[in-house]
């Protein structure tokens, strides 16, 4: 179990450098399988049972999409993010997947603005293992609590 | 739909908002129930007129929106229109489907990107669902509301002033109940095109913001950018500012200005 425990860590730490350092964006999606399922939720609407995301990849294709969008396409002013992901908890293991979830808590700065806390909420994650052995996201499922953004989200949380 | 008003006795909806814009609203509001899909929420540090501009501002989705642009959704010369009731207070912006002629001509002028395709085209792909050939019709309801559809996104937008620096913006996505469930999957596919995190709405979102932050920053400055004429007539293409004209001579007129 605590190697198990180390593995799921090691996965979520390379989650969280590979979207703060922003220069691997690859390397992140490479974290998914094929057929990953990537949502990005507020619990409002998680709460209501109402199917709209901020973000809803089918696919990693989908997610292919965004990041190539976010790069090349959508005019955003220049941030950076820290986040810091913690409280994991493995909740059941059924077949070949693992249920796992945890906390975040996303910092942000714009330009010569000071700090501010972005996003805070909970991952609802099934990871299972790649071809490779090594543990991906099967399904990520991010809920968000504060139902209301400070302007956009750009980068997937 | 509910509208509400402060006034002892508000005029009705129909008399409000004029027979023209109407026939929009009727246009997605067609008796059918609706379904909630979702609601998303977003701060935008402007001030709330910005955002109603920006709604009455076809131009801007041509340079602005590369995404729409990358991938076909969108030109300066796809046809269409800018309709405003008579007090200017209402304006609708309608883009509608190339003929084929102009398609080709499209193809031609493309190919910079040629090289570029979406894994999942649907995300830009219509299902036809009304009665016309019209792909987005984005309507602006004084003070502070939009109706849209956007390829097959349905969804209101409802503006709340924080302040002169700052307004929320209120999403709420829906649907027809008990509509066919490839139309369902396609709504929600392009939910993903708009709200906070749109493929095409984070534009609006930062440069809303930018633009403030441009504005604030000479208080005692006043600055005019004007394009394309003065007067307040409809236009039967994208490449006017006369909603946002009509818009302020009818803001004006309310505030006494």
């Amino acid at each position: 179990m605590s190697e198990l425990r180390d593995e799921i860590e090691e996965l979520y730490a390379r989650y969280a450098e590979l979207l703060d350092d922003d220069c691997d964006l690859d390397g992140w999606l490479d974290l998914f399988l094929d057929d990953t399922r990537y949502e990005l939720i507020s619990r409002e609407n998680f709460q209501l049972n109402l199917p709209v995301g901020l973000i809803i990849c089918e696919n990693k294709g989908m997610l292919k999409d965004r990041l190539f969008a976010m790069r090349e396409l959508m005019l955003a002013t220049p941030r950076w993010t820290r986040r810091v992901i913690g409280n994991l908890r493995v909740r059941a293991m059924q077949g070949d997947e693992v249920h796992v979830r945890a906390g975040y808590i996303i910092a942000q700065g714009l330009r010569a603005e000071p700090l501010a806390l972005f996003s805070a909420g909970e991952f609802r994650d099934i990871l299972t293992r790649g071809d490779d052995g090594n543990l991906r996201f099967r399904h990520k499922l991010t809920i968000y609590d504060h139902d209301l953004i400070a302007n956009s989200v750009v980068k997937p949380l | 739909m509910i509208f509400a008003s402060f006034a002892s006795e508000p005029p009705s909806l129909e008399l409000s908002l004029g027979p023209t814009m109407i026939g929009y609203f009727d246009r997605v509001f067609n008796g059918r129930p609706l379904e909630i899909l979702g609601y998303s929420r977003q701060r935008i540090p402007c001030n709330w007129k910005l955002i109603f501009e920006n709604i009455k501002d076809p131009y801007h989705a041509s340079t602005l929106h590369v995404f729409l642009v990358t991938f076909g959704l969108f030109r300066a010369d796809t046809p269409a229109a800018v309709k405003m009731d008579p007090s200017g207070a209402h304006s609708v912006l309608i883009s509608s489907k190339r003929d084929a002629v102009s398609a080709a001509e499209t193809a031609e002028l493309a190919t910079f990107r040629k090289d570029l395709s979406l894994n999942e085209p649907e995300l830009v792909q219509p299902i036809d669902e009304f009665d016309d050939p019209h792909t987005a019709v984005m309507q602006t309801i004084w003070p502070n509301l939009i109706v849209q559809q956007q390829v097959n996104t349905l969804a209101t937008r409802h503006i709340v002033p924080r302040g002169p620096g700052q307004a929320d913006l209120l999403w709420t996505f829906f649907g027809y109940a008990g509509e066919d469930p490839v139309l369902r999957r396609r709504r929600l596919l392009q939910a993903n095109l708009m709200g906070p995190a749109g493929l095409v709405s984070v534009d609006d979102g930062e440069v809303l913001q930018q633009t403030q932050d441009g504005a604030s920053a000479y208080p005692e400055a006043n600055y005019l950018v004007e394009m394309g004429g003065r007067d307040l007539a409809d236009a039967d293409h994208m490449v006017t500012e006369v909603a946002i004209r009509a818009f302020y001579q009818h803001y004006r007129e309310v505030m006494d200005l």
